[in-house]
C-alpha cells in the first residue's frame, strides 16, 4: 500500500479567509511589512512541496524541529487532513475522496503522542475491541484479534483483559493503546513520538517491539527527536524544515553532515556527531555512518592500537560502510 | 559550613500500607548543591520529591526540610513557600491564561503586594529568559516555554530550593537544553536544585548524582564516579552515557582512555592521544 505525496501543501488557515489573505499578500508586501502575517508570505504554510512516496515495507523516520510540520504531515497519511495543494495517493487512489479515506483509515494505523491519554473504556478488552468492532467484525473475530494484538505487545490476555486500563502502569497503558491500533491489522503503522516520556527500559522494549513489527512486514513511519533511534532503526529518514523537505535519504546520507543538521536545530546521533568533530581535529574516519562500536574500532585503528586480528573480526557492520 | 536543607532519616512510605516505595531511606541534600536523582520507573524518585515539600508524609522515620519536620503541620506553610516544585507535564501546571498572571499566582498567595509582586514577576521572567512574554497567552507557548513559565512561577515565590520532577521529559532537545541552561544559571547564582530525570546528559552536568533502585540509594557521588559505572547502570535499567560507552569500547580495544562521561571529555582525551601519536 504505497502512499504517494504529490507536491503537497497544507495551511491551517480557514479556506474562506485564506483567499482574502492570499490575495492581500499577493497585492503587495505592505501587509507583510505591518507584520500582520509575519514577514514571510510562506509562513501561512504548515507544509509546502512535499513530494515522496512511502514504499511498502520501509521504515521511514521523520524528524524536524518543533513546528516543522511533522504531525501535520503524518495526518495526511490516512486522510485526517487533506492537502490544500497537491494530492496524496494511496494505491493510486486520491485520499481526498471520502470513500477512499474511510477504507484506508483501518489499514493505516495511527498512534498519536501519549496514546495512553486516549484510553477510554472500562476494561482493556473493550478498549482494544473498539477498532475491530467499528470495522464490523464478528464477536469471534474481535475476540481473536484482541488476544493476538495483546500478545503482540507483550501483554498477557488472561491477566489483563478484564482490568481497567487506568490501573496499569504508564508503560502498560501505552502497550494497550498500541494493541488497540494493531487489532485493526493495519498495513502501515504511523507512530508519533512513540517512546517519549518512557524510562530507558520501557523505551528499549518498545523500540524492539516496533522493530519486530517492521520485520513482520509492516510499513512503519516514526516521528522522533531521538536521532540514535532513527539511525539504528530506519531505512529512510525525512528531515523537515519549516514545512519543507529538507533532507530525504538513508540514515547514512542524512546523518553524514552534522553541520547541515545543526542548521535546523537537530543534532546528529552522538557517535556520528563525535566522528564529525574528530575529523575536524585531523582524525581520518572513513565510514559515512557511525555507531558506538564502529566508531571505537576506527578510532583505535587510527590511533594505532587495533591489532590485525581485531580488524579481521571486527567490522561486522561492514554494510554500514557505504563508501 | 553548608547547611543541610533536606534530610531523609530512615524514612518509609507506602501508598497502600502494604507495598513500601521506600523503607529506611537516608539521604541528605546540602544548601547550594545541584543533585540529580536517577532511577527507573517505580524506583521511588517522584515519591521522594513529593516528600521534600510535604506533599507526601513518611509513614515511618522523618523527613526534615530546612531543619523542620515535614509532619509538623505548622511548618507545612513555611516549607511549601520555600520549596518550589515543577512537574512533568507542561500543560497540567499552568493556572492562568496570561503568562504574568500565572507567575504572579504563587507570590500573590503568599500575600506579596505590588510593586514588589510586579518586580518579582519581572525578575522571574528574566531568570528563565522569557523577557517580553508577560502578556502572552500560556496556551500559545511551546512546551519548553511552558516549563520555563512554570519555573518562573516557582522562582517568583523566592524559594530556597527548586525541585524538578522529570520537568524535561516531555520537551524536545532544544527545549531540554534551554531548561538545563536555566537550571545551571540558577545553581551558579546559589539556588539549591534537586532534579529528577531519565536523561544522562542532564545528570552529567549536576554536581551530585543519586541513583535510586527499589526505594534505596544504590549509587551516590559525583557524576564522573556514578555515570562511569556502566555495568551497574545497565543492571538498573538505566542508559549508559554515550561517552562512557565509547570509552569502554576503546578500552577493550587497548586504547588507554579514562572512562569519560561527557563528549567534551572524550574528545579531549582522543585529541591528546592523536597528537602524541
Amino acid at each position: 500500500m504505497p502512499i504517494a505525496f504529490e507536491q503537497v501543501g497544507y495551511t491551517y488557515i480557514d479556506p474562506k479567509s485564506r483567499k482574502k489573505k492570499t490575495r492581500k499578500i499577493e497585492r503587495g508586501e505592505k501587509a507583510a511589512e505591518r507584520g500582520k502575517w509575519g514577514t514571510d508570505p510562506d509562513a501561512i504554510w504548515a507544509l509546502r512541496d512535499i513530494d515522496f512516496t512511502l514504499e511498502d515495507g520501509e521504515f521511514l523516520g521523520i524528524c524536524g524541529h518543533t513546528g516543522s510540520g511533522k504531525s501535520t504531515l503524518i495526518q495526511h497519511m490516512n486522510g485526517l487532513v487533506h492537502p490544500t495543494e497537491g494530492r496524496v495517493l494511496v494505491d493510486g487512489e486520491d485520499l481526498a475522496d471520502k470513500n477512499v479515506a474511510a477504507r484506508v483509515r483501518t489499514r493505516c494505523g495511527m498512534v498519536f503522542q501519549y496514546p495512553e491519554h486516549q484510553l477510554f473504556a472500562a476494561t482493556v478488552r473493550e478498549d482494544v475491541s473498539f477498532g475491530p468492532h467499528n470495522m464490523g467484525l464478528s464477536a469471534n473475530e474481535i475476540d481473536e484479534r484482541v488476544r493476538e494484538s495483546l500478545a503482540d505487545v507483550g501483554l498477557d490476555y488472561d491477566e489483563i483483559a478484564e482490568k481497567s486500563p487506568f490501573e496499569l502502569s504508564g508503560g502498560q497503558q501505552r502497550r494497550v493503546a498500541f494493541a488497540g491500533v494493531l487489532a485493526m491489522k493495519p498495513k502501515v503503522l504511523v507512530l508519533d513520538e512513540p517512546v517519549a516520556g518512557l524510562d530507558p527500559k520501557s523505551r528499549r522494549e518498545f523500540l524492539e517491539l516496533i522493530s519486530d513489527l517492521h520485520k513482520s512486514g509492516l510499513t512503519v513511519v516514526m516521528v522522533s527527536h531521538n536521532m540514535e533511534d532513527l539511525a539504528s532503526l530506519c531505512t529512510r529518514v525525512l528531515v523537515l524544515k519549516e514545512g519543507r523537505q529538507f533532507m530525504l535519504g538513508t540514515p547514512a546520507e542524512v546523518f553524514a553532515d552534522a553541520a547541515q543538521l545543526k542548521t535546523v536545530g537537530l543534532a546528529a546521533p552522538a557517535p556520528q556527531a563525535l566522528a564529525c568533530e574528530l575529523r575536524e581535529s585531523g582524525f581520518e574516519l572513513a565510514r559515512s555512518l557511525y555507531g558506538v562500536e564502529t566508531l571505537a574500532q576506527d578510532i583505535a585503528a587510527e590511533l594505532g592500537y587495533l591489532t590485525a586480528a581485531a580488524t579481521k573480526n571486527g567490522p561486522a557492520a561492514e554494510e554500514e560502510n557505504l563508501r | 559550613m553548608r547547611e543541610t536543607f533536606v534530610s531523609f532519616e530512615e524514612a518509609a512510605f507506602s501508598y497502600d500500607g502494604e507495598h513500601f516505595v521506600f523503607e529506611e531511606l537516608d539521604l541528605a541534600i546540602e544548601q547550594g548543591s545541584f543533585t540529580c536523582i536517577l532511577g527507573g520507573n517505580g524506583s521511588g524518585k517522584s515519591t521522594l520529591a513529593k516528600h521534600v515539600n510535604a506533599l507526601l508524609l513518611p509513614d515511618r522515620g522523618t523527613v526534615y526540610t530546612f531543619g523542620r519536620d515535614t509532619r509538623d503541620e505548622e511548618s507545612t506553610y513555611y516549607i511549601r513557600s520555600n520549596a518550589g516544585m515543577v512537574f512533568q507535564s507542561p500543560d497540567d501546571q499552568l493556572v492562568a491564561s496570561i503568562v504574568e498572571d500565572d507567575i504572579a499566582f504563587g507570590p500573590e498567595n503568599l500575600g506579596i503586594e505590588n510593586p514588589e509582586l510586579a518586580q518579582r514577576v519581572k525578575s522571574a521572567l528574566e531568570e528563565v529568559g522569557l523577557q517580553g512574554f508577560e502578556k502572552h497567552e500560556t496556551t500559545a507557548l511551546s512546551g519548553g516555554q511552558k516549563q520555563r513559565v512554570a519555573i518562573a512561577g516557582a522562582l517568583a515565590m523566592d524559594p530556597a530550593i527548586l525541585i524538578l520532577d522529570e520537568a524535561s521529559s516531555m520537551l524536545d532537545p532544544r527545549g531540554r537544553a534551554g531548561l538545563m541552561r536555566v537550571c545551571r544559571e540558577l545553581h551558579e547564582a546559589g539556588m539549591t536544585i534537586i532534579m529528577i530525570t531519565h536523561f544522562m546528559e542532564e545528570a552529567a552536568h549536576a554536581d551530585r548524582v543519586v541513583v535510586l533502585d527499589k526505594g534505596r540509594v544504590c549509587l551516590d557521588g559525583a557524576p564522573s564516579e556514578v555515570l562511569a559505572q556502566a555495568s551497574e547502570l545497565t543492571r538498573l535499567n538505566l542508559d549508559v552515557p554515550f561517552a562512557c560507552q565509547l570509552s569502554i569500547q576503546l578500552q577493550k580495544l587497548g586504547v588507554p582512555v579514562a572512562t569519560c562521561i561527557t563528549e567534551e571529555e572524550i574528545k579531549e582525551e582522543l585529541c591528546r592521544l592523536h597528537s602524541s601519536r
